[in-house]
């Protein structure tokens, strides 16, 4: 059990993918001009992490090492149609805002990393875990990034109105902004990870 | 378990044992979803057009229109045998990340009652405002800095709505000569949505039951006239009479320039639009033809984009 919990906090927050590791870039910069919009991209990739490391953790054995990366892809991406298929269905509207960035998270580096680091040499069950950890930190990264984004940009989070829109910093929704308040929140990150270390 | 050794047929075999599991896996979830997909796209549609035709029990008879080797999908909308509005599915290319789709409900005079954004690809914060920022500005809530500190911040005013716009020739925004406000920001998407707006006018002008009849009245005679004025009030002795009056302005009012002031009333029930024509001049003679004083009650009027009168109806005329 204690194996579990240090397993979901190093993914969580000790080796955070978005903080600390700096994987899948393309999504955290692209989606996350709302606080909404960098959550629904978190929780879709949390998804398809935890299936994925399951899966892979179940099938580690009978792959053989040479083609164990196009096993993984295949793995990956069947995950990533059938998330795209549910969203389609039962969720268009966060289907439509999202749109590119579904099919991308196969190619998303954190997928890929946590199931060669990870499920590829651990049981289901810790993989699971992993997968959870990891998904969730990379989900809250991107919450804390889009929130931090629209209200700058636009005034509000999560569409509740904080101060008069027309005050807001346009540059924040834009591709700009997104990497001008990453990369603060990653000095942010920095800092508070020295102060702690040094204690 | 020890792992499988990487030799060829392991290999081969574990690969094409993924993938055919992956692919079951996938037809499987396919069919489970493909049935829900195809409903919520086609409650996105019948959304979309009881908003943008916002009259009850409307009958809809969906029409495919091509204009300019494009294909529109119109939908006529009848309340019994009254036709009431048509609403247009359009799309313009020219979007920021290419297609804006919308869908734009006329008024059978060509008053715009409301739209739809169907599909975009806008930037996010900015372009995607098109939802909201061409129909009437809504009263905002208050923030929570203005809230908490009990101040308010006067809000900026734009003239940016379409919605109860009488069409007249093409939408453009203010950069662009026109009288719209385009989205701050987002000047290339407000373009884009115009121009789905006038592409699904030019569709309508050709498509529309009303405006097919329009022409009609405009080419044929001035016998399908005399039909559509409204003689309520007139005696049948004078109706003759006025007829013949009306049989000789009409056909000047065709080939002349007419100053039209239009006012579009505030909401769908009333009339549809009252103008006055203040000037009647006889292109063909240069004069304004003289006694006639045209006070005219204009019910419903059709203006191209010269600003000819295509068709009205309802004209009384008063001779000197």
């Amino acid at each position: 059990m204690s194996r579990a919990i240090k397993v979901f906090l190093n993914g969580f927050i000790k080796e955070n993918p978005s903080f600390i590791l700096l994987l899948g870039m393309c999504p955290t910069l692209g989606t996350t001009s709302s606080a909404i919009n960098g959550m629904s991209m978190g929780l879709a990739t949390t998804f398809v992490l935890i299936c994925s490391n399951v899966a892979i953790s179940l099938i580690k054995n009978i792959v053989p090492d040479k083609v164990r990366i196009p096993s993984y892809i295949v793995v990956i991406a069947t995950f990533v149609s059938v998330l795209e298929l549910a969203m389609h269905a039962y969720m268009p509207a966060i289907y439509e805002t999202l749109g590119l960035f579904i099919p991308l998270i196969v190619v998303n580096c954190i997928v890929l990393g946590r199931a060669e680091a990870f499920a590829a040499k651990n049981n289901f069950m810790l993989s699971a875990v992993d997968g959870l950890g990891n998904g969730l930190g990379f989900a809250f990264a991107l919450t804390v990034l889009g929130s931090i984004r629209e209200l700058l940009g636009t005034g509000m989070i999560f569409g509740v109105s904080v101060y008069p829109e027309q005050y807001g910093m346009l540059a924040f929704v834009l591709a700009p902004g997104a990497f001008i308040a990453l990369g603060l929140l990653i000095a942010i990150v920095n800092r508070i990870k020295s102060r702690t270390q040094n204690v | 378990m020890k792992k499988l050794e990487s030799n060829f047929i392991n290999m081969a075999l574990v690969l094409t044992t993924i993938c055919v599991l992956a692919a079951l896996l996938l037809s499987a979830f396919f069919s489970l979803t493909e049935s829900e997909i195809e409903q919520s796209a086609k409650e996105k549609q019948t959304a979309a057009i009881s908003e943008v035709l916002p009259m009850e029990n409307a009958q809809l008879k969906s029409e495919v229109v091509v204009l300019d080797e494009k294909e529109y999908t119109i939908y006529n909308a009848f309340v019994g045998e009254d036709y009431v509005g048509t609403a247009v599915e359009s799309s313009s290319n020219s979007g920021f990340n290419g297609l804006v789709r919308v869908m734009v409900g006329f008024a059978p005079n060509g008053k715009i009652l409301n739209y739809a954004v169907l599909e975009q690809k806008e930037t996010p914060g900015l372009g995607t405002k098109m939802e909201e920022w061409f129909k009437p500005q809504q009263e905002i809530t208050p923030s929570l800095v203005e809230r908490i500190f009990g101040f308010e911040v006067k809000k900026l005013q734009r003239e940016s709505s379409i919605v109860g716009h009488m069409m007249q020739g093409n939408l453009a925004v203010r950069n662009d000569g026109g009288t719209i406000d385009a989205i701050t920001a987002a000047t290339i998407s407000s373009r884009a949505f115009l121009n789905a707006v006038n592409s699904a006018y030019s569709v309508f002008l050709k498509a529309s039951p009303l405006q097919q009849k329009k022409e009609q009245v405009m080419c044929d005679s001035i016998v399908t006239v005399q039909d559509s004025l409204s003689c309520d009030s007139v005696q049948k002795e004078e109706k003759l009479e006025f007829v013949t009056e009306e049989k000789n302005v009409v056909k000047k009012v065709q080939k002349t320039e007419v100053k039209v002031v239009t006012t579009p009333s505030q909401s769908f029930e009333e009339v549809d639009a009252i103008g006055s024509a203040t000037q009647l001049q006889d292109t063909n003679k240069n004069s304004i033809i003289e006694n006639t004083k045209v006070s005219s009650q204009i019910d419903s009027i059709c203006v191209d984009t010269n600003k000819h009168v295509l068709m009205y109806d309802s004209v009384q005329l008063e001779t000197k």
